[in-house]
């Protein structure tokens, strides 16, 4: 909110300068000030942060040499040096806040950029959010998998695939993740989206008799929520050794 | 009247160009990507350590030391100048534990100074470069590895020089403003000069020499006060560069009080008049590279505090009615670009080093009319003290900067 604040304060303070610039230019014609300024504002909207700064500098400087020039080939009075120090003045001021008002403002843009791309991974692609992201998901099961070994103890994984030809592949998917949610203890056996077709599921510690069983409890489930003889996806039953990517990798290999 | 006034105005415009060309420069350079290269072999590395009288902030230095990591072999020296207080005792808890730290009593001798003690230290190591660091500072762990992979990078480099800075820039207004100047000099001025002519300057601390390019051109100048800056004369003049590495950081103390801190400056302002007296009998110091240092040394010695001094005079009789209305040259427009400049580089170097809080931008705009107007009085200081040196015949002594406890 503060920030909010000072981009709306610097925003002002903008449009007052640039009213009283507006307001000397009416009184002296021969200034070169509305020839450079506006390209200038115009060029830093599209430019850098880095770039902007340079601008800034140059133009400061710049402005001022150009003026020492005005002065000492017209000869100016005090009393014009003095206007030509007030107008840079206050132009350089108008550049400086427009320079700090684009960089408040991309700050601002940036940040946002990077929540929501922090709130992407976390949410990984699922709209479900008792389920594990992917990246989460596979962080759980090399932690389990690494348990499993030392303990020599089997696990299972359910692939379940939504062919890409099928129309509601949304709705499929949410039918398999809450059924999957009901059936499966969410805080042993992990469950995630792979991406929009593919939904798995982490049996730690079973063999192919338990992942039957288990698999028959998600069937009953999935039968009351699916009206169709042929579920519409393609189970399969995996045996994880090292990792449940190169599990995974070895089904598509087969299929291909 | 009007002809020594446009005379002076064509050296405002060489000088008001001058730095904002730099300023410029600068700017870019910081902004330039800077290729990291790493090595496959890491040359030895001694590092050195003049101390005379440290015992009240050699032990975090050392501490400092100890902390560096360096992928090849490293060894500091600490070269202690007949130290009066505690400052071998605390070395020797050092030197007794840790294989990397050595404690070096260098025999009493004529003249005294930092140049002598570094010398002595060049001749008992035979690394194949050398760092120096004041007895003071506190580097950040991977600085000396950073320098050394720049210096080997960068073509025809003798060397690398890093960033200095201040560890007590908030104890108050004199720390604040000496903490700003060095920012000025190291991101305007330094790095102005890299991207405008390929060439740095040593700092007199935080900087890495290939010790043959040293003893090739026999060693420190034992008579320079300004030894950093002598140094570079020579070694510019020899065709070899040095490059400015902002990576490579060390934290140092400035003075905290206008005594200790005249002191330190007309001690320095000594060293530059006997180094421009230098330049004017040696021919090697117009040519080439070594030009930009020597104008630079006149511009920033000589010049700017003479303009200054001209401006302030301009500025007091304007203000008891003498206005300069018949002068040909607008001087009100060239006070008023003397101040931008000097304004903007301070703001320009506070965006690059992300300091530009509301308190420092206002130390930042307040400068010109402060702390540059003490330039005026050490230059009348250290010419007083020049032209008395020379019509008694004596050696201008090393005059040590007393050391305060910073907390960190």
């Amino acid at each position: 909110m503060k920030r909010y604040a000072f981009s709306l304060l610097l925003l002002l303070s903008l449009l007052a300068t640039v009213l009283i610039i507006y307001q000397l230019e009416f009184d002296l014609n021969s200034s070169p000030l509305p020839f450079i300024l506006l390209p200038i504002l115009l060029l830093m909207t599209w430019m850098s942060g880095r770039i902007n700064f340079l601008i800034l500098v140059t133009y400061t400087l710049g402005l001022g040499f150009v003026y020492l020039v005005l002065s000492w080939y017209n000869a100016a009075t005090n009393e014009q040096q003095l206007f030509y120090i007030a107008q840079h003045l206050l132009s350089s001021f108008g550049v400086f806040l427009y320079w700090l008002f684009l960089r408040q403002l991309r700050s601002i843009f940036e940040n946002n950029k990077e929540l929501q791309e922090r709130v992407k991974l976390l949410e990984g692609f699922s709209e479900s959010p008792q389920l594990l992201s992917y990246s989460e998901f596979l962080d759980r099961t090399d932690f389990l998998i690494a348990g499993a070994k030392r303990r020599e103890e089997k696990n299972i994984l359910f692939h379940i695939q939504i062919p890409a030809t099928k129309f509601n592949k949304k709705s499929i998917m949410q039918q398999l993740t809450n059924a999957g949610l009901k059936v499966f203890r969410a805080h042993f056996d992990v469950m995630s989206q792979r991406n929009r077709q593919e939904f798995i599921i982490f049996l730690q510690n079973t063999d192919s008799t338990g992942a039957n069983i288990a698999w028959s409890r998600y069937e009953k489930e999935l039968r009351n929520r699916f009206t169709t003889v042929d579920f519409p996806f393609e189970f399969s039953q995996l045996h994880v050794n090292s990792s449940v990517e190169e599990t995974l990798d070895q089904q598509e290999r087969v299929h291909k | 009247m009007n002809i020594i006034l446009n005379v002076i105005m064509s050296i405002f415009w060489l000088l008001l160009l001058y730095y904002s060309y730099l300023t410029v420069a600068g700017i870019l350079d910081r902004y330039s990507k800077k290729k990291t290269v790493k090595l496959v072999h890491y040359p030895t590395v001694a590092v050195l350590i003049p101390a005379y009288n440290e015992g009240i902030v050699i032990r975090q230095t050392l501490e400092a030391m100890l902390a560096i990591e360096y992928p090849g072999d490293l060894d500091v020296f600490l070269l202690d100048d007949q130290s009066q207080d505690d400052t071998s005792s605390i070395a020797l808890e050092f030197t007794t534990m840790f294989s990397r730290m050595h404690y070096v009593k260098v025999p009493k001798g004529e003249p005294i100074g930092k140049s002598r003690v570094l010398n002595y230290g060049l001749s008992i190591t035979d690394s194949e470069y050398f760092l120096i660091f004041d007895a003071d500072n506190q580097p950040k762990p991977d600085t000396v590895t950073r320098l050394v992979e720049q210096a080997h990078s960068t073509k025809n480099a003798c060397g690398a020089v890093g960033v200095v800075k201040t560890i007590n820039a908030t104890t108050n207004m004199l720390t604040r403003m000496i903490a700003i100047e060095f920012q000025v000099f190291q991101l305007i001025m330094q790095s102005g000069r890299w991207k405008a002519f390929k060439t740095g300057s040593l700092a007199g601390t935080n900087m890495l020499l290939r010790r043959d390019v040293i003893e090739n051109i026999g060693g420190y100048d034992p008579y320079a006060l300004a030894e950093d800056a002598e140094l570079t004369m020579r070694i510019t003049a020899l065709g070899y560069t040095l490059p400015v590495v902002y990576e490579a950081e060390t934290w140092e103390q400035e003075p905290e009080t206008m005594k200790v801190y005249m002191k330190q400056r007309t001690r320095w302002m000594l060293g530059n008049i006997y180094l421009l007296e230098k330049s004017i009998r040696t021919w090697e110091f117009w040519k080439g590279r070594t030009l930009v240092h020597s104008l630079q040394h006149i511009m920033t010695y000589l010049l700017f505090i003479f303009l200054l001094l001209i401006s302030d005079i301009v500025l007091v009789l304007g203000l008891f009615g003498y206005a300069f209305d018949q002068a040909t040259t607008p001087l009100i427009l060239f006070w008023f670009m003397t101040y931008l400049v000097y304004t903007i580089q301070i703001l320009a170097a506070q965006e690059l080093e992300k300091t530009a809080t509301p308190s420092n931008v206002f130390v930042g705009l307040i400068m010109y009319f402060t702390y540059a107007q003490l330039f005026v009085i050490l230059l009348f200081r250290g010419i007083f003290a020049y032209i008395k040196s020379k019509m008694r015949k004596e050696v201008i002594v090393w005059d040590k900067t007393k050391r305060v406890k910073v907390e960190t």
